[in-house]
């Protein structure tokens, strides 16, 4: 792992060069984010509170190192957090419907004999969607409000078009966002869809299996906050320029 | 008129899908019942942090044989680690003596799921219902995919670089268009993600493997490597098409407004712009990565198990996975910039 952290650290001063030090404080500092949330759930404290102030706070830190345009940085910021909310109460929905909190007959194994502790699971898996809902969601928000703002002056006039051309890229940067939330969700489920059918599980039993379904609704949950960024951006960048 | 029409429908269908597969109890093999009623009828403490045990009688129709209603027990601790609290208006599948309780059915929130993400992207973007077709086609590609795998598992990288060259170049197109570029675009995506994974598990074996703990982390399917593999593959390729296209589509507008640009200026600007890209797509990966092991970290802090053990077993192979990823998205600026620098001077010519 050394070797590889060296590789890593190697390639990205190349690539990076001044830049890398941002980049590495950013992660660090994301990395003692989660560490600081994880401390807190486990010590007890009221975990929806607690994940939500710390999402805000790495969305803060992710949108304001990373964007320089102070305009589409606050209204990145504005937007991702409205969204982390739809994202908590459709968690939270899914969660009193579905019961799909902690560990399933695949992992059960892994934490033998040790007990729950303060943990509560079923907010715990609140978490855990609104914590891999926060890059999608930013990275969107950003990428759709730095387009629109690129191409928009604040002393250009103002028609329509802005929330038009807001939706055009929102509707590229889905695709993309699509894709690759796809193709994670693939990475995450399949060496589990193996072993359920190696346990001669039918189709039914692993579309109704607790981790299959909690990977397939995370990745749901974060389409749709992609999905809605699109237009929230688009509207919110409308009105700033109005504004302007 | 017509096309208002086919919109209702469509919509009608989406929710009757989502709705219709709460009804689906006639597909099932055992017994399925609908939660009408829920008591607690006991309450113990089990430990000092305050966790009880809670015994829930429950009483419902069985929907799928002749309406009977049905008493059972349901036993679950407060913090509902590897149980769960039965809610009213659930649906539970029982052994086949109805005696016992199974699971929960979940099937329908699956779908609703996806037939909600589906109404919202057509109500928002309506020029993305064509792309729902293909979103099918990809499940349809992954079903077989998955039968592939579990059939030969000797070849599970192959299998999966087949199913992400498939995917990344119907979405390559769909994003850029066609044009002859996409070839040079796949290539780029290729060889950063090849370079990172050859450099990653060239490193990772200098150990022989020995930091890593393949069983506990991922799913722990054998064979271990391979799949270790197709999995950091799978995660990343998405973001580096991602990365790849943006980088590829600033520098063809660029290389188009201005005529006279060098081949080393087009290259130091692609390299510009794949720098802010890098930042926030890591955190994408990292979000992810970390978010799906919340379950195992915190039972082990709170076990106050020691912070190398629990780096070892729980999430050792997703750190190298993330480092590998890291990689194969900072390999891609260098990568795209040089491919494109070329191609793109040399098409103006």
């Amino acid at each position: 792992m050394f070797y590889l952290l060296m590789v890593v650290l190697l390639t990205l001063v190349f690539v990076l060069q001044k830049q890398i030090f941002n980049f590495v404080f950013s992660v660090l500092l994301n990395t003692l984010l989660i560490y600081i949330l994880l401390i807190l759930i486990c010590d007890g404290f009221n975990i929806i509170i607690s994940s939500i102030i710390l999402s805000v706070a790495i969305l803060a830190i992710s949108i304001y190192l990373n964007v320089k345009n102070q305009m589409s940085a606050d209204l990145s910021f504005k937007v991702s957090t409205l969204i982390i909310i739809f994202v908590l109460l459709i968690a939270i929905l899914i969660e009193k419907t579905s019961s799909i909190q902690g560990f399933g007959l695949i992992n059960i194994d892994i934490i033998e004999g040790m007990q729950a502790g303060t943990v509560k699971f079923d907010s715990l898996l609140i978490a855990i969607i609104i914590i891999n809902a926060i890059g999608v969601v930013s990275e969107s928000s950003i990428a759709i409000s730095e387009g629109i703002f690129e191409k928009y002056q604040p002393d250009y006039i103002l028609d329509d078009k802005v929330f038009l051309s807001g939706m055009k890229i929102g509707s590229m940067i889905l695709k993309a966002q699509m894709t690759t939330l796809f193709l994670n969700l693939v990475s995450l489920l399949f060496p589990t869809t193996i072993i359920l059918l190696r346990l001669n599980y039918s189709f039914l039993e692993i579309l109704n299996d607790k981790i299959i379904v909690t990977q397939i609704m995370t990745i749901l949950i974060c389409m749709m906050a992609v999905v809605l960024t699109v237009p929230l951006t688009s509207y919110y960048c409308y009105r700033q320029i109005k504004k302007a | 008129m017509k096309k208002k029409y086919s919109i209702i429908l469509s919509f009608a269908l989406l929710i009757a899908v989502g709705v219709g597969t709460y009804f689906d109890t006639g597909l099932y093999k055992n017994p399925i019942m609908v939660v009408q009623d829920v008591k607690q009828i006991d309450s113990i403490p089990i430990d000092e942090d305050g966790n009880r045990q809670i015994t829930q009688s429950i009483s419902g129709t069985i929907l799928n044989r002749n309406m009977k209603t049905k008493k059972v027990t349901n036993q679950y601790s407060t913090s509902q680690m590897t149980d769960f609290k039965v809610r009213k208006g659930q649906q539970l599948i029982l052994s086949s003596n109805s005696k016992t309780i199974l699971n929960i059915k979940k099937d329908y929130i699956v779908t609703s799921g996806l037939m909600f993400l589906i109404l919202l992207l057509t109500l928002i973007i309506p020029t993305l219902i064509k792309n729902i077709g293909i979103f099918t086609g990809y499940f349809l590609l992954y079903l077989a995919f998955i039968q592939l795998v579990n059939h030969n598992s000797k070849y599970v990288i192959p299998i999966s670089v087949g199913m992400i060259l498939i995917i990344l170049t119907i979405t390559a197109i769909f994003l850029f268009g066609k044009s002859k570029l996409i070839i040079y675009l796949m290539s780029s995506v290729i060889l950063s993600i090849l370079i990172a994974v050859v450099i990653g598990i060239y490193c990772l074996k200098i150990n022989n493997f020995s930091e890593i703990n393949f069983e506990f982390s991922g799913a722990g399917v054998q064979p271990y490597i391979s799949v270790f593999i197709a999995q950091v593959i799978f995660g990343v390729a998405g973001i580096i098409l991602d990365e790849v296209i943006d980088i590829t589509a600033s520098m063809k507008e660029i290389s188009e407004t201005k005529a006279d640009i060098t081949q080393r200026e087009l290259y130091s600007i692609g390299i510009k712009i794949g720098r802010d890209l890098i930042g926030p797509l890591v955190g994408i990966l990292f979000f992810i990565i970390i978010a799906n092991h919340f379950n195992e970290i915190t039972v082990y802090l709170s076990n106050n198990y020691p912070k190398k053990e629990l780096f070892q077993l729980i999430i050792s192979s997703e750190i190298a996975q993330f480092f590998i990823s890291v990689l194969g998205i900072a390999l891609a600026v260098p990568i795209t910039s040089y491919i494109f620098s070329r191609v793109l001077i040399r098409e103006d010519n």
